[in-house]
């Protein structure tokens, strides 16, 4: 289980010539997420939400508050910590090109202290999993986008964590390599680990997610299953439901 | 420990791979210091051979003669002997040139002979006319054409020898011996330098630089890969997803970049030694070295300095460098962030070529010149072991200043996720400090080079300056103003930091005691040292200590002895001691504190004999628990130098550095320590 708990982060924004304001881009957000859990956390561009996510990840130290991870040896908080039990990945992490597949994965194994034959035999059933066995011998810079894709989530799984923070993960993919990551997710989930992901893609949200996280402006508009949202917004979709949340809430700001 | 290390080594290894399987870095490193330099170098002597004269280059020579003294025949006689060179010893011939002498029958007007050498049919024209009983001898040619000078000397040389043997004959016909008369004084120079003196003066000029210059080249390309072009190509937010301290990134990004520099100065030192080699074996043909027998083996401790010395300059050149390419986030941005910085780094590396320029104390505090000049005096066999010392230690005092910059700006999120225009601060803010809080190992890392290289750069010039009042200031402005400010900034717990505490009377007692025998045992060290490694104490400091004493005696040797016993007990064993004293074992701190105290004082024989004082003083706190008796301690130790120094004749002098008396002093010492941690423990029951 992965909590946040009054997350706040601020920075400071020029906006003239000498003159900064500090704002909140992410303004006391707290929820937790259950093991087998999947969260979609949703928002309009510049809502916050990658922010969260990599305060989540232990990429990014909050002004305020703290991430706390709830595993079978008790609660674990600071950044480092944090990273040992999360894979985090988003559409921004490259790899580096001039590395083989196989190689990355040595790499962050060793790095995460595993030894040789651990690490072997993770990377032996990720191949197989994400089905890579023709190019994970390959150099990345001569992969396939969707190949890259897939070698960017098997190397944020050979640690085996229990959480998964997804930033848009399906951001610019095909419909087949953005399935074989909602497919990932959900057998993921299957197996008892935690998922918590962003997106812009409404379908993929309801179908995907046992509950929906939309922030605005660095603060929680809503935090439910689908179904409940769209009950309680009388709408037929998520697309509607985002629509009109947003909206009001934007309408309630403007006559503020 | 052992997991750092591992971890340590994986990201090391991951950076080297990633530098190593790139085209562009590995040109850099291998194929710009192994094929370009020594072909540099080998085309340069090439031209020195081309421009110089040999048996092809044939110098044509008009001669217009209407004089009736001058006999052009003999000029041309002349001209042709002088072509030969011959060898005295085996009696071989060789022709050096051709002279290609033509007599013309009527006068080449200047228009023409200007015409005639810029066609290159012609070199010199000379037109012989007579002035009463004196032949005139007239030649042209021009200044700006290379062979025509050339052809003129030789014109002149023949001219010069004809009319000597002129004289000479004149001379003799009135029955006066020539040669007395026309050399009164007999001149004969003789060169005391050896063979390897003038080899290594021609290396020492060339050598240094073209090292700089490679180390320069090749750590570029990797500083900037690592850092802007890892943010560039997006790698930078995946590797952060790794659980390491931020730090150890760094440390392997700058070993890595660093590892480059080392082993494309090793290779370039390698390519030229073979190019020289290759000369030196075809000396005649090149024309360097001709003549001369050098023993390559004498170059071999000019070979050990340079090795330490390589290292240091790679890990300062790539450190500055990942400082500046951190901020930008593209390959290209970071490329104008290097170029002023790599021609300040460039113009320092040249160093050596100045002759005039010499390695003293002022000089060593300067980064790149100073490696760049030692390298020479190595080269040159007048190496100062002082002075190589000091560059060594203040070289890797700018690479840790570099090395903490570059970590704070690398971990700081506005650069690692800021959208362009960034700001990083180097102190947090000083809202965000909370009250109270002990001083750090950082916050030492950060402190101690600093304040060493600004003692060093500003510490020596202020005594120079105003010599007493210069020395109180500058120990007490720079080794306690500067901790004590960033004290107040960052709201640290001043007394803790300082170790100010309470203390019984009985523990100042020990302190005389230690501080009487840290002397003695110090006076021994530095007489072993001195007899078994001949390293004695910089001149310029006797000479400034003199100066002292210009004043009222009284006062200055209070203020000699009293100054650095407050100001350098609160930096030695009040910040850094109590920094250090709970996150290691004893015996490794008082180490680290007696180190870094004899580093302070950057002479090779007072490093020992003040590190041994300075783990002693530090005991001193370790038992007591306050900083006051080792003042006191450290004021005596002072006090009594000072004195003796002064006015101790050399029966005293020899009398104390007696071993006997060095061993008493230990003991002395020892039972100084004893009283201390007595009365401590006393005063907490």
């Amino acid at each position: 289980m992965i909590k946040a708990n009054n997350l706040v982060k601020t920075f400071t924004k020029t906006v003239q010539k000498n003159k900064k304001i500090e704002f909140n881009a992410v303004d006391d957000i707290s929820f937790e997420v259950k093991k087998g859990e999947i969260v979609g956390i949703l928002g309009p561009n510049g809502a916050g939400k990658t922010t969260l996510l990599r305060m989540l990840a232990g990429l990014m130290t909050p002004s305020d508050g703290y991430v706390s991870v709830e595993t079978d040896e008790g609660e674990i908080k600071g950044n480092n910590e944090l990273k040992r039990h999360i894979g985090y990945l988003s559409a921004n992490t490259k790899l580096y090109g001039r590395f083989s597949a196989k190689e990355i994965l040595k790499f962050y194994g060793q790095v995460y202290g595993m030894t040789d034959e651990e690490i072997d035999k993770r990377t032996e059933e990720i191949v197989k999993v994400l089905d890579m066995e023709k190019f994970a011998d390959n150099r990345i810079d001569k992969l396939s986008t969707g190949q890259m894709q897939r070698t960017s989530i098997s190397r944020c799984l050979i640690h085996d964590p229990e959480i998964y923070i997804f930033d848009e993960p399906t951001l610019g993919l095909d419909i087949l390599s953005s399935s074989a990551i909602i497919d990932f997710m959900k057998a993921e989930k299957e197996k008892g680990k935690t998922v918590i992901y962003s997106t812009h893609y409404m379908e993929e949200a309801e179908y995907m997610c046992d509950r929906i996280i939309m922030i605005h402006e660095g603060k929680i508009v809503c935090n439910n299953s689908p179904e409940d949202l769209k009950k309680e917004t009388d709408s037929h979709n998520l697309r509607e439901v985002f629509k009109k949340l947003i909206e009001n809430r934007m309408e309630s700001a403007a006559n503020e | 420990m052992n997991n750092k290390y591992k971890i340590l080594k994986t990201l090391f290894f991951k950076e080297l791979k990633d530098v190593l399987r790139d085209k562009k870095a590995l040109m850099m490193m291998i194929l710009v210091p192994v094929v370009v330099y020594p072909l540099i170098l080998l085309g340069a002597i090439m031209i020195v051979s081309m421009i110089s004269e040999n048996k092809d280059t044939v110098y044509d020579i008009a001669v217009y003669n209407e004089s009736a003294n001058f006999d052009a025949g003999n000029l041309e006689n002349v001209l042709k002997e002088n072509a030969i060179e011959k060898d005295e010893e085996d009696g071989s011939e060789e022709q050096l040139y051709t002279v290609n002498y033509e007599v013309v029958d009527g006068k080449i007007g200047e228009e023409d002979c200007r015409n005639r050498i810029d066609d290159k049919n012609l070199d010199v024209y000379i037109e012989i006319t007579d002035a009463g009983d004196k032949a005139n001898v007239k030649a042209f040619y021009m200044e700006s054409v290379n062979e025509s000078s050339e052809a003129m000397d030789k014109v002149r040389r023949a001219v010069d020898s004809i009319s000597d043997s002129i004289v000479e004959k004149n001379v003799e016909s009135a029955g006066l011996n020539a040669n007395d008369l026309l050399n009164p004084i007999a001149f004969e120079k003789s060169g005391l330098s050896s063979d390897e003196q003038m080899a290594g003066l021609f290396l020492g000029t060339m050598l240094p630089m073209m090292i700089m210059l490679s180390i320069l080249i090749s750590v570029m390309h990797p500083s900037i890969d690592l850092t802007a072009g890892e943010k560039e190509r997006g790698t930078l937010e995946t590797l952060l997803m790794l659980p390491v301290p931020g730090k150890y990134i760094v440390i392997a990004k700058i070993f890595t970049a660093s590892l480059c520099g080392v082993v494309t100065a090793i290779l370039n030192i390698l390519a030229m030694s073979t190019v020289f080699g290759v000369i030196l074996e075809n000396r005649k043909a090149s024309g360097l070295f001709e003549g001369m027998n050098i023993e390559l083996s004498s170059f071999i401790s000019a070979m050990l300095v340079t090795f330490p010395v390589i290292i240091v300059t790679s890990l300062f050149m790539s450190a500055i460098f990942m400082c500046f390419t951190c901020f930008a986030k593209s390959y290209k941005e970071a490329n104008s962030y290097v170029s002023p910085i790599m021609m300040v780094l460039m113009f320092l590396g040249y160093g050596s070529m100045i002759p005039t320029l010499e390695l003293n104390q002022y000089v060593a505090i300067v980064p790149v010149l100073n490696v760049s000049v030692l390298l020479r005096d190595a080269l040159n066999f007048k190496l100062n072991y002082s002075m190589l010392f000091l560059t060594l230690c203040s070289m890797v005092l700018y690479s840790t200043l570099a090395v903490i910059f570059f970590s704070k700006a690398y971990n700081s999120e506005n650069l690692l996720f800021g959208d362009g225009k960034n700001e990083i601060s180097l102190f947090e803010k000083r809202s965000n400090h909370k009250k109270g809080m002990p001083v750090t190992i950082g916050d030492v890392c950060f402190l101690y080079p600093f304040v060493i290289l600004v003692y060093l750069l500003f510490g020596s010039l202020l005594q120079l300056k105003y010599e007493l009042a210069g020395l109180f200031l500058s120990q007490f402005l720079i080794l306690v103003g500067i901790p004590l400010a960033f004290f107040i900034y960052s709201k640290k717990d001043i007394k803790k930091a300082y170790s100010f505490n309470k203390c019984s009377p009985l523990s100042f007692v020990g302190g005389v005691l230690v501080g009487c025998g840290a002397l003695l045992f110090a006076m021994l060290l530095g007489t072993v040292i001195l007899k078994t490694t001949g390293i004695t104490v910089n001149q310029g400091l006797v000479e400034t200590f003199e100066k002292f004493f210009s004043h009222n005696v009284i006062v200055a040797t209070l203020c000699i002895a009293g100054t650095p016993a407050i100001a350098e007990e609160m930096l030695f064993r009040g910040v850094v001691f109590s920094a250090i004293k709970d996150k290691m074992k004893p015996v490794y701190s008082v180490l680290i504190v007696s180190v870094l105290f004899g580093l302070f004082h950057m002479n090779l024989l007072k490093f020992f004999t003040t590190g041994a004082i300075g783990a002693l003083l530090c005991l001193i706190v370790y038992y007591g628990g306050s900083i006051y008796p080792a003042m006191l301690a450290h004021f005596m130790v002072n006090f009594l130098s000072t004195v003796i120094s002064k006015y101790g004749t050399e029966q005293v002098t020899k009398i104390l550095s007696n071993p006997v008396m060095g061993i008493i002093g230990f003991g002395v010492a020892i039972a100084g320590l004893l009283i201390v941690k007595y009365s401590s423990k006393k005063a907490t029951i």
